[in-house]
C-alpha cells in the first residue's frame, strides 16, 4: 500500500473560523452523536438501567404495598391513598440514580480508550466530552423515565396534574438528572476502573431507599428521620408528588431547584477539574 | 582558573574508580541477576569500595564527596579532543549527570575547554541545569600519589558550572530565521518530573520541517512523555517549546491545529465502525458533510480498510487498528505527526507497510516525530537520530554520524585456554569479555592492516588462536554505548 502523491500537498491550517462557543456547541452535539452510537450499539447498557427501577416498582407496589398502605393511611389526614400514586414520583426518582450509575461507568470506561487522549490533542472543546456524554444521559434517562411512568400507569398509577405540572415534572426531573449525572461523571473520572466507578456511584442510587420515596419521612425515626427529611433526594421527590399527585408542596419546590443547581455546578467544576488534571494513560486496549 | 572546588594543597580530589551504577544494576541485583553494585572510590592514597544497596547510596555519597568527579582511573582519563573529560557529579536539584563525549551540543559547547580554559559561562535566567567541566591540563597535585609504574596522575580542575546548558529559545529562533527556515519542533531544556522520579533531565530539540526524526530509547526512557509533551497532553515542568510554529504554552489550540498524534495506545473508538470513526474526525475537524465523507473515503481506500469500513473497530487486528489509527491522525491533514512506537507490536509485514506510509507522507512534506525501541527502524526512516536515555539525549545525529561515535567495531579472539588469553591481552590489550569463553575484544579500525598487525604480534609470542571474528559497527553498537551501564573502563581507549 501507498499514499498516493497526487494527493493534495498538505497545508498549514488553521482551527476552523467559528466562533469559540458555537465550536464548542457543534464539537459537544459531535460527542452527543458518538453516545447515541455506543447507546444504540449496546442497548443493554440503557436497558440495565431502566430494569431495576421496573423491578423496584414491581415489588414495592405488588409485593409490599398493601402492607405499606397501612402506614400511609394512618399518616395520611384521612382520604383514599394509592399506593402506587404515592409510590411512582419516588420511583422515577431512583431510575435517575441508576441510570447515573451507567454514566459513571461509561465515563470511566471511555477515559481508559486512547481515543480521549486523541481527542485532547485535537483543536476541539476541552469539555465537549463530557458534555456530550451528560447529554446523551439526559436523553436515556428521560426515556427510561418515560417507560417506568407507562408501566406505573399500566399498574393503576393515575396523575391529577395538567400538562403544565407535567412541563413542571419533567423540567424537576431533568434538573435532578443533570445534577447527578455531572456527579457522577465526575465519579467515573475519579475511578480508576469501571468497578470502581460503579461502586462510587452506588450512592445516588442507594440515597433514595432512605427518603420519602417509598414511605414519608414522618414514618420514621431519630437519625434516620431527620436524614431522610433533609437529604436532597425528599424535596425533589416531594415536588414531583405534588406537582403529579396534587399533594402540597409549599416551599419543596424551591429547596429541590437549589439542591440540583447546587450539585449540577459542584459535579460539573469538579468534572472538570478531573478531566483537566488527570495523567493521559490509557491502558492497552 | 580560581573556582577550583579542590584546589592545590586543599582536600585532595576524590576519583571514581568505577563506573556509578545505574538504574539497571540496582534492578539486576534485585533479581539476583548481578552481584551488589558498588563504587570504588579513592581519596588520597586510600582506595574505598563502597557497596551500594539503593541508588539513594549513590546520592548519599556523591553528597559525601563533593559536587563533581571525574570519572574512571585517573591514568586513563585522557580529556577528549574538545577538552571534555567523562566525570559525574550532582547537580543542585540532587541529579545526576553525567559529563561525556556524545553529549548534547550545547552542553559540549559548554564544556569546550581551549587552550586558554573553558570558554566563558554565559550567564542567563533560563535553565540554570548545571554541569560540570573538567579540565585536565593542569600539572599534578591535589595530594594525590601516582601509582607505582604509572604516570603521575593529573590533577583535574572542577568548575562548578554556574552557567546555562541551554541555548536561550529567541537565540534558537533569530538564528533558524536567519537560515530561512522553520523548525516544525524547537524544544529547550524540557524537564518533566512525576514526583521525585525524573522523567525528562533537560532535554533539547531542533526538528526541520518536512524530516523525519526518530527519538530512540530503551523502555522508560522518557520517550512517551516526550511526544506528550509535545503534542500538548501534559505540562512539562520546566523548558520552552515551540510547535508547529506556536508556544506549546501559550497557544495549545494553535498547536493543536497543527499536529496529528498517533500514541503508542490505540486511539480509535472500539464501539463505532472505521468509517464512523473518521467521519467522526471530520466533524471535529470542522469539514462540511461532503467534505468529510470525502476525505474518510479516501483515507479508508489509502489504509486498505474499505472492506472493513462498515465493521466495529474493536474486532479490528492490531495491524488494522494501528492503520485506522494513523488515517484518523491524516484526517486533520496536519503538517506535524508525531507517532510514539508506530510499529510496536506489528508483525513484519504491518510494519513493512508503516514504513512505507511513513515514508510516503514524509515524500508529501510532512514533518514525522517517531519514537522507536527499533534501532533498523530509526535507521531506515529517520533523517536524524536522537539518543534517549535516563531522560537525556545522550547523542543526536544522522545514523551515519552516530556510527562514527563508535568507530572501527572490534576484531574477537577466541582462544584455547585461559594462558593464552592471558598472554594475548598482555600482548595486545583488549577487553576480556568473559573468562569462561576465553575471548578478547580488541579495537579494530576497519583495516587490513590491522588485522595483520594484530595477528603478526600474538604470532611472535607463539600464542595459538583459535578463533577470529570481525565486528563491524552498528547502530545497535551505538546504542548499547550510549545507553547501556557500566561500560569496560578501557572502552575510553577504544575511542582514542
Amino acid at each position: 500500500m501507498s499514499i498516493s502523491t497526487s494527493a493534495p500537498v498538505i497545508a498549514p491550517r488553521g482551527p476552523a473560523p467559528l466562533g469559540a462557543r458555537v465550536r464548542g456547541l457543534r464539537d459537544a452535539v459531535t460527542m452527543l452523536r458518538r453516545d447515541i452510537r455506543h447507546a444504540l450499539r449496546f442497548p443493554m447498557m440503557t436497558a440495565s438501567g431502566m430494569l431495576v427501577p421496573v423491578l423496584l416498582l414491581l415489588l414495592f407496589a405488588g409485593v409490599f404495598g398493601p402492607a405499606l398502605r397501612g402506614t400511609l393511611g394512618a399518616l395520611a389526614a384521612g382520604g383514599r391513598v394509592s399506593y402506587i400514586d404515592y409510590l411512582t414520583p419516588g420511583i422515577l426518582v431512583m431510575t435517575v440514580g441508576f441510570a447515573a450509575e451507567a454514566t459513571a461507568v461509561n465515563v470511566c470506561m471511555d477515559m481508559t480508550e486512547g481515543i480521549v487522549a486523541r481527542f485532547r490533542t485535537m483543536p476541539i472543546s476541552r469539555m465537549a466530552v463530557l458534555t456530550g456524554q451528560v447529554a446523551g444521559s439526559l436523553i436515556r434517562t428521560m426515556i427510561s423515565a418515560a417507560v417506568v411512568v407507562g408501566i406505573a400507569v399500566a399498574m393503576g398509577f393515575r396523575s391529577s396534574a395538567s400538562p403544565a405540572e407535567w412541563l413542571a415534572a419533567a423540567g424537576i426531573f431533568a434538573l435532578l438528572t443533570l445534577a447527578l449525572t455531572w456527579l457522577t461523571v465526575a465519579f467515573g473520572l475519579l475511578a480508576k476502573t469501571p468497578a470502581g466507578a460503579n461502586s462510587l456511584s452506588l450512592l445516588p442510587a442507594i440515597l433514595p431507599f432512605v427518603s420519602s420515596a417509598f414511605i414519608p419521612a414522618i414514618a420514621m425515626t431519630g437519625g434516620v428521620r431527620w436524614f431522610a427529611t433533609n437529604e436532597p433526594f425528599t424535596p425533589v421527590i416531594d415536588t414531583l408528588r405534588g406537582l403529579l399527585t396534587g399533594t402540597a408542596i409549599g416551599d419543596r419546590a424551591i429547596l429541590a431547584i437549589a439542591w440540583c443547581a447546587g450539585l449540577s455546578l459542584a459535579g460539573y467544576l469538579w468534572a472538570r477539574l478531573l478531566y483537566n488534571r488527570r495523567p493521559p494513560a490509557p491502558r492497552v486496549a | 582558573m580560581t573556582s577550583n572546588v579542590a584546589g592545590s594543597g586543599t582536600a585532595a580530589v576524590p576519583w571514581i574508580l568505577s563506573t556509578p551504577p545505574g538504574r539497571s544494576d540496582f534492578e539486576a541485583w534485585r533479581d539476583e541477576e548481578a552481584d551488589p553494585p558498588a563504587l570504588i572510590v579513592q581519596v588520597g592514597g586510600t582506595q574505598l569500595r563502597y557497596q551500594l544497596r539503593r541508588i539513594k547510596d549513590l546520592h548519599a555519597m556523591l553528597k559525601e564527596y563533593g559536587d563533581w568527579m571525574p570519572l574512571g582511573n585517573a591514568d586513563e582519563q585522557k580529556p577528549a579532543a574538545d577538552g571534555t573529560v567523562e566525570a559525574w557529579g550532582r547537580s543542585p536539584g540532587r541529579r545526576l549527570v553525567r559529563v561525556e563525549e556524545g553529549a548534547p551540543r550545547p552542553f559540549r559547547q559548554l564544556c569546550a575547554a581551549g587552550p586558554g580554559g573553558p570558554r566563558a559561562w554565559p550567564t542567563s535566567s533560563t535553565t540554570r541545569a548545571t554541569t560540570a567541566c573538567a579540565r585536565a591540563d593542569q600539572p599534578p597535585g591535589g595530594g594525590r600519589e601516582g601509582e607505582p609504574g604509572k604516570s603521575p596522575r593529573r590533577r583535574l580542575d572542577l568548575v562548578p558550572a554556574s552557567g546555562l546548558q541551554h541555548e536561550p529559545m529567541n537565540e534558537l529562533l533569530t538564528s533558524a530565521r536567519a537560515a530561512g527556515t522553520q523548525p516544525a519542533v524547537l524544544a529547550t531544556g524540557l524537564r518533566k518530573s512525576f514526583g521525585d522520579h525524573v522523567v525528562l533531565d533537560g532535554i533539547d530539540l531542533n526538528i526541520a520541517e518536512g524530516t523525519v526524526f526518530a527519538l530512540l530509547g530503551p523502555n522508560g526512557s522518557g520517550k512517551t512523555t516526550t511526544v506528550q509533551i509535545l503534542s500538548t497532553l501534559l505540562p512539562a515542568d520546566a523548558g520552552a517549546v515551540r510547535v508547529g510554529g506556536h508556544d506549546l504554552g501559550s497557544e495549545p489550540e494553535l498547536v493543536r491545529a497543527a499536529i496529528g498524534v498517533t500514541g503508542q495506545f490505540s486511539a480509535v473508538d472500539g464501539l463505532l465502525t472505521g468509517q464512523e470513526n473518521l467521519l467522526l474526525m471530520a466533524d471535529l475537524y470542522h469539514l462540511d458533510r461532503a467534505e468529510g465523507r470525502r476525505r474518510a473515503a479516501r483515507l479508508l481506500g489509502l489504509f486498505d480498510l474499505t472492506e472493513a469500513a462498515g465493521t466495529m473497530a474493536m474486532t479490528y487486528s492490531g495491524g488494522m487498528r494501528r492503520r485506522l489509527d494513523l488515517a484518523m491522525t491524516l484526517a486533520g491533514e496536519p503538517r506535524i505527526i508525531f507517532l510514539d512506537e508506530p510499529t510496536t507490536g506489528l508483525d513484519p509485514r504491518s510494519r513493512r507497510t508503516m514504513w512505507q506510509i511513513i515514508r510516503d507522507l514524509s515524500a508529501r512534506g510532512v514533518t514525522i516525530f517517531l519514537t522507536t525501541q527499533y534501532l533498523e527502524e530509526a535507521d531506515h526512516l529517520a533523517d536524524r537520530i536522537a539518543v534517549l536515555d535516563h531522560g537525556r539525549l545522550v547523542a543526536e545525529g544522522t545514523s551515519g554520524e552516530l556510527k562514527r561515535l563508535i568507530p572501527g567495531g572490534h576484531i574477537r579472539l577466541e582462544f584455547g585456554d585461559a594462558d593464552a588469553l592471558a598472554g594475548a591481552a598482555r600482548a595486545v590489550g583488549g577487553i576480556t569479555h568473559d573468562d569462561e569463553a576465553r575471548t578478547l575484544d580488541i579495537p579494530f579500525d576497519g583495516s587490513v592492516r590491522s588485522i595483520k598487525d594484530l595477528l603478526g604480534r600474538l604470532d611472535e609470542r607463539g600464542i595459538a588462536v583459535g578463533g577470529l571474528s570481525v565486528h563491524t559497527p552498528d547502530l545497535d553498537d551505538v546504542f548499547l554505548a550510549l545507553t547501556s551501564r557500566p561500560r569496560a573502563e578501557t572502552e575510553q581507549d577504544v575511542t582514542q
